[in-house]
């Protein structure tokens, strides 16, 4: 008669189970991704006080660790920072006006109402996976799908892409793989920019076509938001297209607060 | 050490990484967590809240747009590889014995 030499080890019942219920729970959020919206918001509305707390602390940390820099070097900065001040007004003069002119006469041209809000950004690239970010408005204050995200009056860095009751998420134009349509440069060249992530984009074009570093790639439409700006081009003699890559206007990874635009069919 | 010390040690480890993870999945860059998950998994016995780590980033930070070839959940799926790996190599490599 057949006799095993080992016992037969007993199965984990436990690791079945487990298995089994993951299985399922994968499963059942691919195939009804309504029921992961509301997991997906009650995780981000529930995330939404530790992550302001931990905004909190992080500021009180970086003010404490200010006077563990000593006199010299603080008075150093400082001047040098002054200088730097100094330097960009000077370039800037006349600009505020400008923008501010350009906003108000296009308002006035189109007759177009814009309702902004200011929202904080709790989650940025490189702590948020998916390249977004994490905003600490939401329907509360009327955010919906599809609103633009702004990092200055006129500097556009994605849109809304869910909005749930005290927070939203928003992707971004610079995500990888995504796709935009865009004008580049003075000559105005319909392109399409490809998001490389991390607030980058990369474009193909005829080598032909005249690209110069800082040209910049506008969003189509009224009014018109700054996409990115070209950071350098790579030619190769045998090929016919040129590489250009593009930088956005801000960088993703410091971004502190957001203007949203509210009401714009996009 | 007697039984009952050796499972308060493994609570007290259990307890620290759950909240290492928890606390890097909110603070620190993705792939900090990712790292603590499979460390997590290769090092603490039956670790399965790896699986839960990774369906909390992708809620916290997925999109519906945003996805991996239309597959929404690559972070929990990741951590129930880990699960699954983790006890592969510790059954293979003598140093986990």
């Amino acid at each position: 008669m057949y006799r095993p030499l080992q016992s037969k080890k007993p199965k984990n019942k436990l690791r079945t189970a487990f298995f089994c219920f993951a299985f399922f729970v994968l499963v059942f959020f691919t195939a009804f991704p309504v029921s992961f919206h509301f997991f997906s918001s009650a995780a981000n509305d529930g995330a939404m006080p530790v992550w302001k707390m931990g905004s909190a602390g992080k500021s009180f940390f970086s003010k404490c660790g200010l006077f563990l820099n000593s006199q010299k070097a603080l008075v150093a900065k400082n001047g040098e920072l002054s200088e730097k001040i100094k330097k960009l007004e000077l370039r800037l003069t006349g600009y505020d006006f400008v923008v501010q002119e350009n906003l108000e006469l296009k308002k006035t041209l189109f007759h177009r109402k814009e309702n902004t809000v200011f929202g904080a950004v709790v989650a940025r690239p490189n702590v948020s996976a998916y390249d977004t970010f994490l905003l600490d408005i939401g329907e509360n204050f009327g955010i919906k799908k599809g609103d633009k995200i702004l990092a200055n009056e006129n500097m556009i860095l994605g849109f809304v892409e869910e909005a749930y009751p005290v927070s939203a998420k928003a992707r971004l134009f610079s995500t990888a793989g995504e796709v935009t349509d865009a004008i580049l440069g003075p000559d105005n060249i319909p392109v399409q920019l490809k998001g490389s992530g991390g607030g980058s984009f990369i474009l193909e074009l005829p080598r032909e076509m005249d690209v110069e570093e800082g040209d910049s790639a506008i969003l189509p439409g009224v009014p018109e938001y700054i996409i990115a700006t070209v950071i350098s081009k790579e030619e190769v003699s045998t090929e016919s297209f040129q590489k250009i890559y593009l930088r956005g206007p801000v960088s993703v990874f410091d971004v502190k607060y957001v203007q949203i635009i509210k009401n714009t069919s996009f | 050490m007697n039984t009952e010390d050796s499972a308060k040690r493994e609570y007290y480890e259990r307890m620290a990484a759950d909240l290492a993870v928890l606390f890097s999945s909110l603070f620190f860059p993705w792939w900090i967590s990712v790292a603590l998950i499979f460390l997590g998994a290769l090092f603490l016995r039956n670790f399965y809240e790896a699986f839960f780590f990774g369906l909390l980033l992708d809620a916290l930070y997925g999109t519906e747009s945003v996805n991996f070839y239309g597959f929404r959940l690559l972070f929990a799926s990741m951590g129930l590889f880990s699960i699954f790996v983790s006890a592969i190599i510790k059954k293979k490599v003598r140093f986990f014995a």
